[in-house]
Order: C-alpha cells, then sequence, then structure tokens
C-alpha cells in the first residue's frame, strides 16, 4: 500500500532523515514513536510530498510518488493528513470546513459535499455539532471535524502527526476513540503518537526513530516489552 | 442585539458632548477670534460651506488615491517578501532602515521632480502609505503558522488555494488596520503638503485664510480636514471589523 524505500532527507547541510525503510500493507496501522526532533513529522509529510525528499523511493499503491511525473494534487487526494493543529478554518462552521475541500479539489457538488460532510461528522461523532463555529467547540472537537474533513476526501491512506499532543488530557480520549474506530474499519494508517496506550492496542506495527533512521521495530509486544536496543528500552522507559 | 446598538450610540452621543463641552470650555477661556465657540462655529462652516466645498473634494481626491496606489503596491510586494526567504534576508535591511525616515523630508525633492500640482503630494501621502501597509502586511503574513498552511496543502489545494484560503484571509484586516493607523499620518502629509506648495486644497484654504487673518474662515477649514480625517478612518474601521470576523 505504501512503500518507503531508502528515504533520505536534508535540509541544506543537515541530514534529518537517513535511509528510512517502512512497507505498510492495506488496512495496516503503523505507529511511529521517537524523540523531538527525530524526523517523525519530515517523513509523514514526504509521503504526500509537503516535502520533497532528497533521496530514495516511495511507492502509494503501487506508484511511485517520488518520480517528476507525479501529479500532486491527485496523491494528495488518496492521502489524508491530520496535525496537530487543528486549523480549521474560524469563520466557517464545523459542515462548511468539510465541505470545502470537496467542493474546491474534488469538484463535488455542494449537495453531494454536504451529505458527505454530514456522514463523517456524525462517525466522528459530531452529528448534532455540523452548524457550530469551530469557537463554539472544544479543543478535541475541533480535531474530530478535522479528521472529517481530511475523511470527506476518500483517503486511502491516513497520516496522523500528534493529532491529540495539543488537546488537555481529558480531550484525548474522544479523538483516539475516532482514531480507533477508523483503524477498526480497515484504514491504512501512520500514526505519529505518544499515547503508549493507543499504539499497544491498536498498532499492527510500532517503528521507533531516532535521529533520522529507524532504530527498531516490530509488534507493540516486542518493542515495549522486549526491545532490543538500549536507546529503544531508555525512551520507552521515560515516556511510560 | 439591540440593546448593544443602543448603548453604542448613546457611548458616541457621549462621546461628542464630552468633545463640544471640552472645546466650547477652551473657547471661552482662549477667548480668540482663532478659537470660535461650537455655537459659533456653525453659522461659520455654512457660510464658507460654498468656498472651502471644492478645497475639501480636492483634497479628499488627493488623500484616496494616495492611499489606493500606496495599497496597491506594497500588498503584492509584501506578500512575495513574506513567502520568499531570499528577498526577504535581501530587502529586509532596506525596508529597515527606509521604514522610521519621515517620508514628509521628500516633499521638497518631490516638488523638484514633479512640480506644484497633485502629482507631488499623490506621492508624498502614497510613499507613507506604502511603508506601513509593506511592513503591516509582511509581518502578518509572517505570523501565519507554517502549520496552517500545510494543512490546507494537505488538503489538496493549490499555490492560489493557498493565498486565497489561508494568505488573503490573514492579511486584509492587516490591510485595513495598517490604512486606519495610517490615516492621522496621511492627513496631517496632505496639509502639509498643501499649506507648502501650491494654491489648492484644504491645507492652503486654511493657510490662506490664516494669511488674510480670516480666522473664521480658517476655521471652518480646519474642521473640514478633521471631518475627513474622521469620516476615512470610520470607513477603514469599520471594513477592518467586517473583514476580521470573517477570518
Ligand atoms: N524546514 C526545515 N528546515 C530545516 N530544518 C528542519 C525543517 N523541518 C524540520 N527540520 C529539522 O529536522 C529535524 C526533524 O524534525 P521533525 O519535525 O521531523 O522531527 P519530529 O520527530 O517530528 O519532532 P517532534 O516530536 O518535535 O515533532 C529537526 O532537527 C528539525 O529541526
Ligand atoms: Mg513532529
Amino acid at each position: 500500500m505504501v512503500s518507503i524505500q531508502h528515504l533520505s532527507k536534508s535540509f541544506g547541510e543537515t541530514e534529518v532523515l537517513r535511509d528510512v525503510n517502512i512497507e505498510v500493507k492495506r488496512g495496516e496501522v503503523v505507529v511511529v514513536l521517537g524523540p523531538s526532533g527525530s524526523g517523525k513529522s519530515t517523513m509523514l509529510r514526504c509521503v504526500n510530498l509537503l516535502e520533497r525528499p532528497t533521496g530514495g523511493h516511495i511507492f502509494i499503491e503501487g506508484e511511485e510518488i517520488t518520480s517528476d511525473k507525479t501529479d500532486v494534487n491527485k496523491l494528495r487526494e488518496h492521502v489524508g493528513m491530520v496535525f496537530q493543529q487543528f486549523n480549521l478554518f474560524p469563520h466557517l462552521t464545523a459542515k462548511k470546513n468539510v465541505m470545502l475541500a470537496q467542493m474546491k479539489v474534488l469538484k463535488r457538488s455542494k449537495e453531494e459535499a454536504e451529505k458527505v460532510a454530514l456522514e463523517q461528522l456524525a462517525r466522528v461523532g459530531l452529528a448534532e455539532r455540523a452548524d457550530f463555529l469551530p469557537s463554539q467547540l472544544s479543543g478535541g472537537q475541533q480535531q474530530r471535524v478535522a479528521i472529517a474533513r481530511a475523511l470527506a476526501m476518500d483517503p486511502h491512506v491516513m497520516l496522523f502527526d500528534e493529532a491529540t499532543s495539543a488537546l488537555d488530557p481529558e480531550l484525548v480520549r474522544g479523538v483516539l476513540d475516532v482514531m480507533r474506530e477508523l483503524a477498526e474499519a480497515g484504514m491504512t494508517m501512520i500514526v505519529v503518537t505518544h499515547e503508549m496506550g493507543f499504539a499497544r492496542e491498536v498498532a499492527d506495527r510500532v517503528i521507533f526513530m531516532e535521529g533520522g533512521v529507524i532504530v527498531e521495530e516490530g509488534t507493540p509486544d516486542q518493542v515495549f516489552d522486549h526491545p532490543k536496543s538500549e536507546r529503544t528500552k531508555d525512551f520507552i522507559g521515560h515516556i511510560k | 442585539m439591540k440593546r448593544s446598538l443602543v448603548s453604542k450610540v448613546l457611548c458616541y452621543v457621549f462621546a461628542v458632548a464630552f468633545i463640544l463641552v471640552g472645546w466650547w470650555v477652551t473657547a471661552l477661556i482662549v477667548k480668540s477670534p482663532a478659537l470660535p465657540t461650537p455655537a459659533a462655529t456653525l453659522p461659520v462652516v455654512v457660510q464658507f460651506a460654498g468656498a472651502l466645498w471644492p478645497a475639501f473634494w480636492l483634497s479628499t481626491y488627493r488623500v484616496v488615491v494616495s492611499l489606493a496606489i500606496g495599497t496597491v503596491l506594497a500588498v503584492p510586494i509584501a506578500l512575495l517578501f513574506a513567502r520568499s526567504k531570499r528577498l526577504d534576508a535581501l530587502f529586509g535591511p532596506v525596508l529597515y532602515l527606509m521604514y522610521p525616515i519621515p517620508k514628509v523630508v521628500l516633499l521638497p525633492i518631490l516638488l523638484v521632480l514633479l512640480g506644484l500640482a497633485d502629482a507631488p503630494k499623490i506621492a508624498l501621502i502614497a510613499i507613507t502609505v506604502f511603508f506601513q501597509v509593506l511592513v503591516a502586511v509582511r509581518d502578518a503574513v509572517k505570523a501565519i503558522p507554517e502549520s496552517q498552511i500545510l494543512s490546507i496543502r494537505a488538503l489538496g489545494a493549490g499555490r492560489w488555494g493557498v493565498y486565497r484560503h489561508v494568505i488573503i484571509p490573514a492579511t486584509l484586516p492587516a490591510v485595513f488596520t495598517s490604512l486606519r493607523i495610517t490615516t492621522g499620518t496621511a492627513i496631517a502629509v496632505l496639509f502639509f503638503a498643501e499649506a507648502i506648495a501650491g494654491s489648492t486644497g484644504i491645507g492652503y484654504f486654511i493657510m490662506q485664510s490664516w494669511a488674510m487673518v480670516n480666522y473664521p474662515r480658517m476655521f471652518a477649514g480646519i474642521i473640514g480636514l478633521a471631518l475627513l480625517g474622521v469620516v476615512l478612518y470610520a470607513i477603514f474601521d469599520a471594513v477592518e471589523h467586517r473583514v476580521t470576523r470573517w477570518r
């Protein structure tokens, strides 16, 4: 589904990613862990070409996206991304937030976009908040709107970059529940998070990154309970 | 809604009353024909309205055209600056040095180059406005969190989409805030330019009356210029509120 091969990325002189290899099968949930600055965000952004890799290849559904011929906009239609900051349009209601990109990018009619928006808002548990402005929603609700907005584009893969890190602890749960349901529904997901409970429960595979390289990779059991590398052990000990 | 409107109107009524009383008391203390009481002013303004009218419109035209030119030049340049690290590194220091220079000192040069009519006045005000808007818009764009741009690009927005949905909504309030703040300076520069060069506009009208020792006429001119400032300020303020709301 997603195949990252020998990915490297430098900003000028600084090498941020080095020879990163990740295979994600259809319906698989891969959780990426690592200390701040280890390159997790940069790796995710390479997958939808928000950052241009400086080396290596990335394939999505068998198609190489890192070739010059890739239609970047077409690619982004199939790859949804949710960030730490929700970045909703503050002047638009939840429903309109979910409708906008559908109409502008996918050229859906207003009626269709509205129908999809209401479906997706219901899916994230916000059906009755459709006409609220972002300022009238809690952080967790805003993040769920952002997830609905990404899902409305019918992505084949979803990328989450610390989607719960900006939330108050009591709001984290609702967002994680949505992500869990999404995983159970068979969505292919790459998730950067510090939520160990979520990783343990939902991840098919856990990857530990540090300094731009993959240090360890395995099932949650392997990585959390029997880490091979000292660094992983340290990190997991710290975060528990 | 209705209540807040009523209380708003009351606030303005109070403000006007406060200004009138202050003015009245000052006039009674100063006791000079150069500062008539509010009661004495109304007939004066009516009396000189005919003479003032052409000067008022000419000045209005000059300010409005200058504001438009300054803004239209500043906004695209500011957007370029803000989105290009290289341009900003190259011209940032130039801007930094030019920004605090009081542009009004350029008037003599502009008079030599552009003559005594509209051109030097419009140019001078436009330059003043240009720098204010340039800096305000550049800073507004720079203040947009990178994540906001990333998240809309991730949804499939192209370059234009990013401008349309992130950058322009973030900068419009800055444009009108800077215009509102610059209005006072722009009117001051207008007055100065008209008073010094040429024989048209309210600035000239006021100083000519002063020279003729026609204080009521002079005062009518002052009222006209003040009115121009207040009206422009109120317009920019209203627009700023609108664009900030749907931001
Ligand atoms: N646009 C950029 N220009 C230069 N350096 C960058 C840029 N973006 C990221 N970096 C550097 O790349 C490294 C990895 O950053 P990245 O954001 O991918 O880390 P991360 O693992 O997501 O960290 P965090 O947990 O703090 O989000 C950091 O050292 C960062 O300073
Ligand atoms: Mg990050």
